[in-house]
């Protein structure tokens, strides 16, 4: 049996959150994801939570399990010792159980406008990259929009408005695309009290993400593109 | 993309506290070498030791020493603002901030610059 300890909230009937323990039958190569499963099907079919693809491409089952924000479909409860404790993402509202409030996170991600903007008619081709500037793009792709370094920044709970280190990276990911145009606006976007200043470098998105991305390194990127832009007045 | 940017940006408070930052760790080493370090630094380091190698730099050391004074105000001034802004979003809230801050940072420049200048004129 694992034990799992799962946080409960709901805001129609509870004042304040609690935890429930279950014990689930455990089988090798159980997730937790699977766990929840489990206990949805068999112990409790009130619990909520995300989960779409599985294979941790979708980002949807984000959770902060045993003190780190993970992917609950691809950790394993073998991994996990002998008590697996389930919360939702920090900095983001609760709506009930595991399940996060994320519409202002992609409210802010749809105001960096994240698809290329270039105005230029498209032929009969698509546009082409060499293979050294689609290299730049490696990792930067790779972000699946979980959210766990979102609810690991200390400053996205104290500043509502801040882009966070996902949404940066997104820019970053639009600013290094040779297909991208506006590479002055993307500047803009990040040159912001609300933008890349915000930053404190904690490296905590870095530690956390279930991709290995270094959203730090993109902010610091658009920081260096910033300040080139203020004092020589090129975005490049 | 105004939509994003509309307020000012933080570049300029981000790269002084950088740029002081760097500087201090350049005017500590120095200061620590004029002060105690350097010339007649022989036999063991007390007062009467650094204090004649303060004074052994005249007015370029007291403009030296003035300069850390300044640099450190600045970076630590500003670490506070950074704090604090962390917190408080709205700025219109604390608008007062940074004046005050600027008051303090100019009256303690001036109270050290005054008492370095009194431990000048006493020898």
């Amino acid at each position: 049996m694992a034990k799992i300890s799962v946080f409960r909230y709901d805001p129609e009937l509870d004042s304040a959150g609690y935890f429930d323990e279950f014990d689930v039958p455990y089988r090798s190569g159980m997730t937790v994801l699977e766990a929840l499963l489990h206990i949805l099907e068999h112990e409790d079919g009130s619990l909520g939570f995300r989960y779409a693809c599985r294979s941790a491409v979708c980002g949807s089952c984000a959770m902060h399990i045993n003190g780190r924000y993970r992917l609950a479909c691809a950790t394993q409860v073998s991994d996990l010792g002998d008590r697996v404790v389930v919360r939702p993402l920090y900095h983001l509202p609760v709506i009930r159980d595991l399940v996060v409030d994320m519409t202002g996170f992609f409210q802010k991600y749809e105001r960096i406008r994240p698809w290329l903007l270039n105005e230029t008619p498209l032929g009969d081709e698509e546009r082409r990259q060499s293979p050294e500037e689609r290299a730049r793009l490696d990792n930067l792709v790779e972000c699946i929009l979980c959210a766990c370094c979102h609810a690991s920044c200390p400053f996205t709970h104290t500043d509502p408005e801040y882009l966070g280190p996902a949404l940066l990276l997104k820019l970053d990911r639009f600013y290094a695309d040779s297909r991208d145009l506006a590479t002055a606006d993307r500047i803009a976007a990040a040159d912001d009290e609300h933008g890349v200043w915000r930053c404190h470098t904690a490296y905590n998105c870095v530690e956390v993400c279930p991709k290995d991305l270094n959203p730090t390194a993109s902010i610091a990127r658009l920081k260096g593109a910033a300040i080139k832009r203020r004092f020589t007045g090129r975005a490049e | 993309m105004t939509s994003v940017a509309t307020t000012s940006t933080g570049l300029i408070p981000w790269l002084l506290q950088r740029v002081t930052g760097l500087l201090l760790v350049l005017w500590v080493a120095t200061h620590f070498i004029f002060w105690h370090f350097g010339k007649g630094g022989e036999g063991p380091l007390n007062y009467a030791v650094v204090s004649a190698q303060a004074l052994s730099r005249g007015l370029p050391g007291y403009l030296w020493e003035m300069a850390l004074a300044g640099l450190c105000l600045f970076h630590g001034l500003s670490g506070v603002r950074n704090i604090v802004y962390d917190y408080v979003v709205d700025k219109p809230k604390v608008a007062w901030l940074t004046p005050l801050l600027w008051a303090v940072g100019v009256c303690a420049f001036l109270l050290i610059g005054y008492h370095l200048h009194l431990f000048r004129a006493g020898h």
